[in-house]
């Protein structure tokens, strides 16, 4: 089962999950181990490494490219590579101080000052200074194009010569003006980003790169400065090529490359690799306070293999991309070797419907007549209870279950619950008024591969046929593709990833954002989202979502049902790990993890 | 005959173009290669499409990509003459096909050869007993088993195995004692299980269910008592025992019995005293050259065991010489088997320690970060073997068993070979010159298939037990809608069935002389 970026497509996810009402019980234990592995032999070799359990082999050193970002990835760096900030499960930024400091220090233009710790150096031992800054602004800036090029993207321009997975916001930052050995830079943003706090982050050893791309790295990478200030796109081009795909590793991770090119910022430094697993250890030269644990391996283990694994003893945490009741059902009867949390992840399910001039979905009546008749508690026991029981009908468009916000929308906004009961008569009259006396046909779409979104899309049937609809399951192998097909669908069902980002949800709901799919358009919508881009204090951000939210709610665009249940088990040896619902992954705290007898 | 295989050969490569192509369109029409991307939110979403776009040519019609495809063959085939770059293209994140295939090829070998090869002879073996046991208690209870075997889907066993032999084995072994009640189970099994194979009359059938009960109970009752299984070894008298048994074997399949037999028994027992005397000399006197052996190593000293034994025979086989060289060599080859199972045996309590009381596991198929000593390297890698090897040898030993079993009986009603019992030879002589001989003809076409069909992994095992071999390198593209590598894994299993069943239909000629004659 694949997981790239931001979660498992909902499609593959929890195929398993049965439709069966009865529930199970998820209440983590925190019992001792009775476990007897100390009576026989000493154990004290293997209790300095803790082994975490990830559904595929991390494939890449630099985890910021367009090929190689994904979640596994993701989970290694939280070890391995230090940041300015990290992200804390209810979704608020922490500055890391240890790592370097950076404070606003205008507001026009945005400028954030960013600086290095004194004694901040890749594990190596070369600083992490002016250089390391500079290739980061090149490769996320979009801004360094060879003239050229080619176009890929089919934009018209030539593509810039570095692919990094997103240039969101960086792409808004000027030039750094640092000279070569300076620990301070200036991000300087051209226009106002909202989410300019977390910008702080993928920086890449400069002084490898340099080398490997032909140049000098002499002189605190003077000369890398230099051709990045001088848009020297010839000397830059191999530089760019090795950042792209210089740091990959062998498919299945059959070993690391020479430890000299992937040095770490971070707790941990890169070890070795072998087969699936990669090891690290403690980072001698991380100038924070150090982790607890000396050893981490990470081990690659299929999904459905997770559970036994562990109980086994040969994994201490994972997080599996997608959890049924069954796995629950698995972790309860281990419970004297190892407890788990269950909680709301960031990805959500929910109805995308179609409002193109012409569509069934056009007339605003329909659309809130939908609303009505989805079963949305109905769905909520079935698919999620029976895995995390407080789980519950989602309500908000922006927000996650976990976020202070997400209370303050709730109380704020009384509009968001008007649809969290089933009114079949509601809608019933609803479709009259907008003139049906036929059924209206609805081409609900939705994964073929998925048994769980087909059983879903029956219950809906069950409900919304009863209303004056005819739904169609539209089951479709390609659905992905064909979501910016026009007229391909009438409603979609699928989920999202959300990144807890202020902006992450705007090119879904402004008029003509990327991700809209079905058309969606509202001036309060767009006016609250033009806002939000240019806050530069997040908490400002809140009352203008909370206006869009209740427009989303009046003049609704989609149908919102859960927050996808997530799940995180670790063995009763490792002390201090946390479920964190976003998507880094269980490592996000790694350097507080224990281990204990 | 050239000719015939020239033109079989042209078939094959006809056949393998054509599957090529089927399953090239089949891949790319099974899914969305871009599904995965879906639900991404944001700028890398279109940073991503565009670049797995530019990978795997999506922008081009499917026949133009399988052309590119084959070009990229056609650079592999042409590299010893052009010295062309040979990739096999690429997959889905633009990396190389080719090493990924050599990879998966050497890790499916480790996993399948050792299971093909044991459930071809325990296959074999069984299958044999139970013809020549025919309607017995025995005969039935196998039938049964390799049924069972037989229509169990393997991720059940994997899970049974994962369970049962792994995970509460595991836990029996950190407190490795067992109750009286279990103990007389396993004795009284073992009893019938012997007693059954045996068979006879009434008096032989207790006598022998009488020493296999005592013969299984008391070695394991010792063995618990004495705490063996925290710190196992075969030790002097294991190695002892294992070479006294072995010379009983070898001398009694290939010597025959009564006086004649004499030499060979001679030589085996020589040949026994030999490995017994490695074993000293290994353990006691060369220091620590035994703890540093390795692979290579191994192997020249089973080479030099061999020697000795062949050396033996010849010069105290007398009249038996052949046989006698066979048997000894195998005596002392096999006792050497035990000797470096001993040494393993060693490494056990540093692998408990270091897998916290775990040494079989479920997954992956080494434990990380060990120590370079061979000896514990390599226990940690047979921990890691023996539960796939065991899901796969389960099931294809349930074939081998059937179709043995039914080829035995069908040569056991040949005319030839009550010519040959009534003429007087020993009922083993008829069993193992006339009958077998004839049995492994047949078995030869199943043999050259399950070969080929070793390289093709297996898809499920390789997935539950968390091996990145030929199998999971299947799943995977076929699950990313990635046909480079894909078609690499169809391009190698496809010619090596091919070339398989070319090689049994023309060993099945040099096999058989009536072929050859017609």
């Amino acid at each position: 089962m694949k997981r790239r970026l931001l979660i498992a497509p909902a499609g593959l996810m929890a195929a398993a999950l049965a439709l069966s009402g009865c529930t199970q019980s998820g209440g983590s234990t925190e019992s001792t181990s009775s476990a007897a592995a100390s009576e026989s032999a000493p154990v004290t070799a293997a209790l300095t490494t803790v082994t975490v359990g990830i559904d595929e082999a991390p494939d890449a050193y630099n985890t910021n490219t367009s090929a190689a970002n994904s979640v596994y990835n993701a989970w290694v760096d939280n070890a391995t590579q230090g940041s300015f900030w990290k992200m804390q499960p209810d979704g608020s930024v922490k500055h890391d101080e240890e790592y370097g400091h950076f404070e606003k220090v205008s507001d026009d233009p945005l400028t954030i000052e960013y600086t290095w710790a004194d004694d901040a150096k890749w594990s190596d031992g070369v600083a992490l200074d002016c250089d390391d800054a500079m290739l980061w602004w090149a490769a996320f800036s979009g801004q360094v194009v060879d003239p050229n090029g080619e176009d890929a993207d089919g934009d018209g321009q030539p593509d810039p010569i570095f692919q990094p997975a997103s240039t969101s916001g960086t792409e808004k930052v000027k030039m750094p003006t640092c000279e070569p050995g300076d620990k301070t830079w200036d991000m300087v943003f051209t226009e106002n980003y909202a989410d300019w706090e977390v910008l702080g982050g993928g920086f890449m050893p400069a002084h490898i790169a340099a080398e490997q791309g032909g140049l000098s790295a002499d002189n605190d990478g003077k000369a890398l400065i230099d051709a990045i200030k001088n848009n020297d796109i010839a000397a830059l081009t191999p530089v760019a090529e090795f950042w792209n795909s210089g740091w990959e590793y062998q498919a299945d991770l059959v070993a690391l490359p020479d430890l000299s090119l992937i040095p770490a910022s971070g707790y941990y430094k890169y070890d070795n690799a072998a087969n699936g697993t990669l090891t690290l250890v403690k980072n001698d030269q991380w100038w924070g306070t150090p982790a607890n644990i000396d050893t981490v391996v990470i081990k690659a283990v299929s999904d459905a293999e997770l559970v036994k694994a562990l109980d086994n003893g040969e994994i201490d945490i994972f997080q599996p991309s997608a959890v049924s009741q069954d796995t629950v059902a698995q972790l309860d009867a281990i419970a004297d070797k190892a407890s788990y949390e269950v909680g709301s992840s960031w990805t959500y399910s929910h109805i995308d419907l179609d409002q193109h001039d012409g569509a069934v979905f056009d007339d605003i009546l329909v659309r809130q007549a939908f609303l009505k008749c989805v079963p949305r508690q109905d769905l909520v026991d079935k698919f999620v209870r029976t895995v995390y029981p407080e789980g519950d009908v989602l309500d908000s468009h922006e927000f996650f279950p976990g976020q202070p916000e997400y209370t303050q929308l709730l109380a704020e906004a009384k509009s968001v619950t008007l649809y969290d009961e089933v009114d079949l008569a509601g809608a019933k009259a609803l479709l009259e008024q907008a003139g049906y006396t036929e059924p209206v046909d609805v081409r609900l779409m939705r994964a073929q591969q998925s048994d769980m979104r087909g059983q879903q899309v029956q219950l809906i049937k069950a409900s919304c046929d009863q209303a004056g609809f005819n739904i169609i399951d539209a089951a479709d192998a390609e659905w992905s593709s064909k979501l910016d097909q026009q007229g391909a669908w009438d409603a979609v069902l699928f989920a999202w990833a959300g990144s807890g980002l202020l902006l992450s949800a705007e090119p879904q709901y402004v008029t003509g954002g990327g991700q809209n799919y079905g058309g969606y358009s509202n001036a309060t919508v767009d006016e609250m989202w033009s806002q939000i881009t240019q806050v530069t204090d997040p908490d400002d951000a809140t009352p203008l979502k909370i206006t869009a939210e209740e427009a989303l709610w009046a003049d609704p665009y989609n149908v919102v049902l859960y927050a996808n249940p997530g799940l995180q088990a670790h063995s009763n040896h490792l002390i201090g790990s946390v479920f964190n619902p976003t998507q880094y992954g269980p490592t996000w705290n790694i350097n507080e993890w224990t281990l204990s007898e | 005959m050239v000719k015939y295989i020239l033109r079989r050969a042209g078939i094959a490569l006809v056949i393998v173009l054509a599957s090529t192509a089927l399953s090239f369109f089949l891949v790319v029409v099974s899914g969305d290669p871009l599904e995965d991307l879906a639900q991404l939110r944001g700028p890398e979403k279109a940073s991503k499409t565009a670049l797995r776009t530019q990978v795997m040519h999506l922008d081009k019609p499917v026949i133009v990509r399988y052309g590119y495809w084959l070009a990229e063959v056609g650079r592999c085939l042409a590299k010893p003459f052009t010295g062309a770059e040979c990739t096999l293209g690429s997959d889905r994140q633009g990396r190389a096909v080719l090493p990924q295939l050599t990879q998966a090829m050497g890790s499916t070998v480790r996993l399948v050869l050792a299971a093909t090869i044991i459930a071809m002879f325990l296959g074999i073996l069984v299958g044999l007993v139970t013809a020549l046991r025919q309607y017995s208690v025995f005969d039935y209870a196998t039938t049964f088993v390799a049924f069972l075997c037989y229509s169990m889907p393997s991720f059940w066993i994997a899970t049974m195995l994962k369970q049962y032999a792994a995970i509460d084995f595991n836990n029996w072994l950190t407190n490795p004692t067992i109750g009286w009640g279990v103990l007389l189970a396993i004795a009284l099994a073992g009893g019938v299980i012997w007693m059954l194979i045996v068979g006879g009359d009434r008096k032989l059938r207790w006598m022998v269910f009488g020493v296999a009960t005592v013969a299984t109970g008391l070695p394991l009752l010792l063995l618990v008592r004495l705490g063996w299984f925290s710190a196992p070894r075969l030790g002097l008298i294991g190695v002892i025992l294992s070479a006294i048994v072995m010379a009983w074997l070898w001398s009694t399949l290939l010597g025959g019995s009564g006086k004649r037999a004499w030499p060979v028994r001679k030589v085996c027992a020589v040949a026994a005293g030999l490995g017994v005397a490695a074993y000293l000399v290994l353990n006691y006197v060369v220091g620590t050259f035994w703890d540093h052996a390795n692979e290579g190593i191994i192997l020249l000293l089973a080479a030099v065991a061999a020697l000795a034994g062949v050396a033996a025979g010849h010069f105290l086989g007398g009249v038996q010489k052949s046989q006698a060289m066979k048997a000894g060599a195998l005596t002392t080859v096999t006792t050497g088997v035990f000797i470096v199972l001993d040494r393993l045996l060693m490494a056990y309590p540093q692998l408990y320690s270091q897998t916290r009381g775990h040494p079989i596991a479920t997954t992956g198929s080494q434990t990380p970060n060990l120590p370079d000593d061979f000896w514990f390297v390599s226990l940690d890698r047979i921990a890691h073997l023996v539960l796939p090897t065991a899901a796969i040898a389960l099931i294809s030993f349930a074939g081998y068993t059937r179709y043995t079993r039914a080829t035995t009986l069908d040569v056991l009603n040949q005319d030839f070979i009550r010519t040959a019992r009534s003429k007087g030879l020993l009922p083993r002589t008829v069993v193992v010159r006339h009958v077998f001989r004839n049995v492994m003809i047949p078995i030869s076409t199943l043999i050259a298939l399950d070969f080929a069909g070793v390289m093709a992994g297996a898809v499920v095992t390789e997935t539950i037990f968390g091996w990145s071999g030929m199998g999971k390198l299947f799943s995977t593209s076929l699950t990313n809608v990635d046909p480079n590598p894909l078609m690499a894994y169809m391009l190698v299993t496809a010619t090596l069935i091919v070339v398989m069943n070319l090689v049994a239909d023309i060993a099945y000629a040099f096999l058989d002389p009536r072929i050859r004659i017609k």
